[in-house]
């Protein structure tokens, strides 16, 4: 059934630098989560994609935000039907990367 | 007539002490911002000046009765006239064009010195991001082309996953009723 999806977030949240990531659905309640993340960020998500799509109305392609704080990070995006977040953290490899 | 004279002595007292707790504003004459819109409302209330007439204490002193009774009469009257205030019988102080404009331009000028001397929270936090310690680092930072993929990538195979979930039911999801 939602294997499927567990499988998709296992795969991201297991990319470099990532701590976390979640799926929420059209009214923000959180479908799946993995990693380090709480659930409960769905709807904070989905809301701030909501507001910063009002930036640019008349645009088709959906925004990708990117909240910076200290060395972590917070990715989301909302494309209309789902709404992803995920969390990423500088690590001292990738800091000496860039 | 000993009696007579302590029952006077009373009322005089009684009168002296309203007069000296009325005597407590500056100028009683010159009516400014801080003057009571209700002036003297125990003065002018009919039971105390009822009270304070000298036909009263002196035409009825001897039909009084019993000490306690003309306390307790006494304190009746006192609390009457501390709730009565009649309004009417007071005098209103009418203001001519010029004093009134003359007030308007003392008062905006006072109001005026005192907000020059309050200190504004409000002006010296204004400013955006004041919070953040170096947030001009953090507005030039551009969008990583890594995170921007990874989520596009995410996305794509999100959507496609959440499209796919399917109930695979084990038994039958209708259940047909047994209508008669």
């Amino acid at each position: 059934m939602e294997t499927q999806l567990e499988k998709v977030l296992m795969d991201t949240a297991a990319r470099p630098d990532t701590v976390g990531a979640l799926v929420a659905n059209r009214q923000g309640l959180c479908l799946v989560a993995k990693g380090d993340i709480d659930p409960n960020v769905s709807g904070i998500g989905m809301a701030i994609a909501q507001q910063v799509a009002k930036l640019e109305p008349n645009s088709t392609v959906p925004a990708t935000i990117c909240l910076y704080s200290g060395n972590k990070r917070c990715v989301i995006k909302n494309d209309g039907r789902i709404t992803a977040v995920i969390f990423k953290q500088l690590t001292a490899n990738s800091a000496t990367g860039n | 007539m000993d009696y007579v004279h302590s029952v006077w002595n009373y009322f005089a007292s009684i009168c002296n002490c309203w007069q000296c707790t009325e005597d407590t504003g500056a100028q009683p004459n010159e009516p400014n911002e801080r003057t009571h819109l209700l002036v003297d409302p125990v003065n002018h209330s009919p039971a105390l000046r009822r009270s304070n007439s000298d036909g009263l204490s002196n035409d009825y002193a001897h039909s009084l009765p019993k000490k306690d009774d003309q306390n307790a009469l006494s304190r009746l009257v006192q609390n009457t006239a501390i709730n009565m205030i009649n309004v009417g019988a007071m005098d209103c102080h009418s203001l001519e064009h010029q004093e009134y404009k003359d007030r308007i331009r003392v008062y905006s000028q006072r109001l005026h010195q005192q907000w020059n001397n309050v200190q504004h929270p409000s002006v010296s936090m204004k400013g955006l991001l004041k919070d953040v310690p170096s947030h001009q680092f953090y507005l030039s930072k551009p969008l990583s082309v890594e995170d921007t993929a990874q989520m596009k990538l995410f996305t794509e195979k999100a959507l496609d996953s959440v499209s796919h979930i399917r109930i695979d039911h084990k038994e039958a999801v209708v259940v047909p009723f047994r209508i008669p």
